[in-house]
């Protein structure tokens, strides 16, 4: 197991946010358990107070879990690779750890999901001063414990089996996706150009509805929503299939390298924060209005503050869909505008 | 139009030593109505303090709760219970001014997150400040004042926001007969703009005087009315 500060940093984060989470969770037991707001008793009240301060712990884990998260990310990026033999990016990192750096990544994903839709449910219990939704909150963070907890079990694992010592090959387990006959995917595998029409067909779509989320006058309904949930993670799966397949060429200066990590190097500028953190915003924002909406048709006196809420998300949507689509997009035009021709 | 003020099933257990609670206030219930003065009397440490303290917000009860119409503000959270304490003005028994700050400071300091312009602050401190009779200590450091002084200073820095409740832990505390008549005005200029008064105090120029509009007295923490 390697030892390095930033390792350790990061399964240290990881460990002091489970805690706050675990501590906030045994909170949530009771909420669920003896939760009465008609109630007058001492109990009850008791019990409120306690909620106050627990669930005040859970944002901080939530902070504390993303940065580890960025820091796990640079530390993938542009601190292991020198560790491991053979390594130039992630690739390699993740090539080394055995498939379980893969599983932590995914995880963690999950964790910052469903940590986010808590963080947003909470904020919006507290627009009013009887926090309605306090129950509903109680499980949610009951349901995501398990989910943090294998997340920082399998971030350790991942430092576990990380292995310095074999070599492995970075643009192999790149190029190896594609054949034979030069440029071609494997057989059963959707087109590269496919993804980059869905992409193309879905970002309007998904615009005109964070547009109209953001921007409306009055309450859009719940097509909208039910749009920008069911758009947003297709837009999202075919943003990063055209990203990698054909987009981020444009930045690599070379075809058929299909590598989503190397866009997290300096010598691409970084570039892959940004892209990214506008995927995970549009993955976030679009679920997260619908949930919203959703809560407040069951909570009426939520009405206002989910309006609101539901505004931002439209508005951080579309911010997002735009900064992807300007960092995706420039390098190709500009290719374009120089040497005449599109790549590949 | 203010609310009244409803008490139900209120009680507070103070934690002792050795995890031991002593009860202090016991199952009241109560109604305070605005445009009324209730007044509370009882022996020192009857929990009268205990009580205006719970009626303010600064502490939670134990049992029971605290409610302004159907809105148990007593059980709010703390970033809403302290946006409805703006609405309560609280005159307490020690006055806790700002030693280093003058009398016109600390009584335009409630103002100042409510964002009252400059102008209308200083008019505003100054209206009531002369109310009270403290019109030659405007400029004094609130550190230089008499007790008496001081408490009349507190009065004025809890008037000045026109609160919906007001409640007041001995207002006469230290007062000579002059300066009780100023305060006792103030309280009922307060209750004509049909405020919820409360006030609690065992001072005899109080309860001979029949000041309050309601009468309540506070024994072995229960309360009942007279």
């Amino acid at each position: 197991m390697i030892s390095h500060p930033l390792s350790l940093a990061v399964a240290a984060m990881d460990a002091v946010g489970l805690l706050m989470i675990l501590s906030a969770a045994a909170t949530a037991v009771q909420v669920v358990l003896f939760w009465s707001p008609a109630s007058t008793a001492a109990g009850q009240i008791r019990l409120e107070v306690k909620t106050e301060s627990a669930f005040m712990l859970v944002p901080w884990a939530a902070g504390i879990y993303v940065m580890a998260s960025l820091m796990l990310i640079g530390l993938v990026t542009n601190v292991l690779p020198h560790m491991v033999p053979g390594a130039m990016c992630g690739t390699g990192v993740m090539q080394a750890t055995g498939g379980s750096g893969i599983r932590a990544m995914g995880f963690r994903l999950l964790v910052v999901v469903l940590l986010f839709f808590w963080v947003v449910l909470e904020r919006l219990n507290h627009d009013r001063p009887d926090v309605p939704i306090t129950a509903l909150n109680a499980r949610l963070l009951l349901i995501s414990v398990p989910i943090i907890a294998i997340a920082a079990l399998d971030t350790f694992r991942m430092f576990r089996d990380l292995d310095v010592q074999t070599p492995v090959d970075c643009c192999a387990a790149v190029y190896d996706l594609v054949d034979a006959s030069g440029g071609l995917r494997a057989a059963g595998a959707i087109p590269d150009v496919w993804w980059l029409r869905g992409y193309c067909l879905l970002s309007p779509l998904l615009l005109a509805a964070g547009w109209r989320v953001w921007r409306r006058k009055n309450s859009p309904g719940s097509t909208c929503f039910f749009l920008m949930a069911g758009l947003a993670p297709a837009w999202v799966l075919a943003a990063y299939k055209s990203l990698i397949k054909i987009l981020a060429a444009y930045y690599y200066g070379v075809l058929h390298h299909h590598c989503p990590w190397c866009l997290f190097l300096p010598e691409h500028r970084f570039i892959g924060f940004p892209l990214f953190a506008a995927l995970l915003v549009v993955l976030l924002e679009g679920p997260g209005a619908y949930i919203v909406a959703r809560v407040a048709r069951r909570f009426p006196v939520l009405g206002p503050a989910a309006d609101q809420r539901c505004r931002t998300a439209g508005r951080r949507l579309t911010m997002a869909l735009m900064v992807f689509g300007a960092l995706s997009g420039v390098p190709a035009i500009l290719w374009r505008l120089r040497y005449g021709v599109w790549m590949g | 139009m203010t609310e009244a003020m409803h008490c139900h099933g209120l009680g507070f257990d103070r934690p002792m030593a050795r995890g031991l609670k002593r009860s202090v206030l016991k199952r009241i219930d109560a109604t305070f109505h605005p445009g009324r003065i209730a007044l509370i009397t009882g022996a020192t440490g009857a929990g009268k303090s205990t009580l205006l303290h719970l009626l303010g917000g600064m502490m939670r009860p134990t049992v029971g709760d605290v409610r302004v119409g159907q809105e148990a503000v007593s059980r709010w959270v703390t970033a809403h219970r302290d946006m409805w304490r703006r609405n309560v003005g609280i005159v307490f028994q020690q006055p806790h001014l700002f030693d280093d700050m003058t009398v016109l400071e600390n009584v335009a300091v409630p103002m100042i997150p409510r964002g009252v312009r400059l102008a209308e602050l200083r008019m505003r401190a100054l209206d009531i400040i002369s109310r009270l009779g403290l019109s030659h200590l405007t400029c004094d450091r609130a550190g230089a004042l008499s007790l008496g002084e001081c408490q009349r200073v507190s009065i004025a820095r809890a008037l000045v926001c026109e609160p919906s409740v007001l409640l007041c832990d001995e207002p006469t505390a230290y007062q000579d007969p002059e300066s009780i008549a100023l305060v006792l005005k103030a309280l009922a200029d307060a209750r004509d703009r049909q405020a919820v008064v409360v006030v609690t105090g065992h001072d005899p120029r109080l309860t001979q005087t029949r000041f309050g509009d309601d009468h309540y007295m506070l024994k072995r923490g229960r309360l009942s009315e007279l």
